[in-house]
């Protein structure tokens, strides 16, 4: 294992065991009802939007976690394409699960959206955050 | 015998601008500090304890001067160096401990060996080790919230030692620990220079750590001045 897929499992130890998860999970089940009560297209988009706010709902219940992470990482010697390796993950795992209602509900345009948007916001974000503690520590 | 040089600090200088106004933290710090020693750092609040131990951990970069941390030029090393420097040859205690909640005694300690990329049978052997060694047998599924300050502080140290570093930088070990606690950290620490030849340096306010060091120094506004001669 080298140290990247350290960083990636220790990614996804952390997000399965905060609040984060349950919040995305419950928001996105309850949206997945959503297309099919509401057909109009034009309305349906609005899932983009609550799928965004859902990921950062999602990277923001963890944050203080996120940041200690960042601060133990650094002072144990990860190099910045390690603490990246962290962010690119728990991004990637929470814009997976907030797209699984626009998948259902939503055309390609609208998923391929969506996509860029949650994988920026989160990423930007704890990246952010990861600024924040460098600066800080 | 020569005793090998672990860290030398020269002319290091260090300031933070606060709006307008710059302060000078650290000013013309001169130290050699050799391996094996127990070195305390003794000084009041906001006298740039923990910053001269950040810029020797490589967390910082000083304004001006040297430091060389086992023979390496931390000013000529980049960001993945120091990096790698952290991880391998200084280990940093912080006073708040940085230790993560959601992951388990076992897991915060795995930490700096997840990161060097260990594999995973290493791993287990060498949590074992430091865990029976630090003596927090039966600890390690719980999360450090479940723990006492005093056993917190064990696990920071215990995370710090898994690599065997030969440079151990504690800041304020005992600041949030009664005095039985305390005492026990420090015994822990003189039993680690012993076992592993670890230079450790100490940065306290309580000037009754200094009992337990085998050279003091005190740091006030910036400079740092001997108290007890050099045993070397």
């Amino acid at each position: 294992m080298d140290f990247k897929s350290g960083a990636a499992l220790t990614a996804i130890k952390i997000f399965s065991r905060g609040k984060g998860i349950y919040i995305i999970i419950t928001t996105s089940s309850l949206l997945l009802y959503y297309p099919i009560f509401v057909k109009n297209p034009r309305i349906t988009y609005l899932l983009v939007v609550i799928s965004v706010l859902n990921a950062l709902v999602a990277v923001l219940a963890d944050i203080d976690t996120h940041k200690s992470l960042f601060y133990a990482f650094r002072i144990c010697g990860a190099t910045p394409s390690t603490l990246m390796a962290y962010i690119i993950t728990t991004s990637s795992v929470i814009t997976l699960i907030s797209l699984i209602p626009i998948t259902i509900g939503i055309d390609v345009f609208g998923v391929l959206t969506s996509l860029l948007m949650n994988i920026s916001v989160t990423t930007s974000l704890l990246y952010m955050s990861y600024i924040k503690v460098r600066k800080y520590s | 015998m020569m005793r090998e040089v672990a860290v030398l600090l020269r002319d290091v200088w260090k300031s933070y601008k606060f709006g307008v106004e710059i302060v000078n933290v650290l000013k013309n710090v001169n130290a050699v500090f050799m391996r094996g020693e127990v070195i305390g750092i003794h000084g009041p609040s906001g006298s740039g304890k923990t910053t001269l131990l950040k810029i020797i951990a490589g967390l910082e970069r000083p304004d001006r001067g040297e430091v060389i941390v086992c023979g390496y030029n931390l000013n000529l090393l980049d960001e993945v160096g120091l990096s790698m420097i952290r991880n391998s040859i200084v280990s940093y205690i912080p006073q708040d401990y940085g230790l993560i909640d959601s992951l388990t005694v076992f897991e915060n300690i795995e930490l700096p060996l997840l990161i060097a990329g260990v594999d995973k049978l290493s791993r287990l052997r060498k949590v074992s080790e430091v865990i029976k060694y630090i003596g927090l047998n039966g600890k390690e599924g719980l999360r450090p919230t479940r723990l006492s300050g005093g056993e917190r502080q064990r696990v920071a140290i215990a995370r710090a030692l898994v690599t065997t570093p030969s440079v151990l930088l504690a800041d304020e070990p005992t600041a949030n620990l009664d005095w039985s606690n305390a005492i026990k950290v420090m015994e822990l620490f003189k039993d680690i220079k012993k076992d592993f030849n670890t230079t450790i340096v100490i940065v306290t306010h309580d000037p009754r750590i200094l009992e337990f060091v085998d050279r003091s120094l005190t740091m006030f506004e910036g400079t740092l001045k001997e108290i007890t001669p050099k045993t070397y």
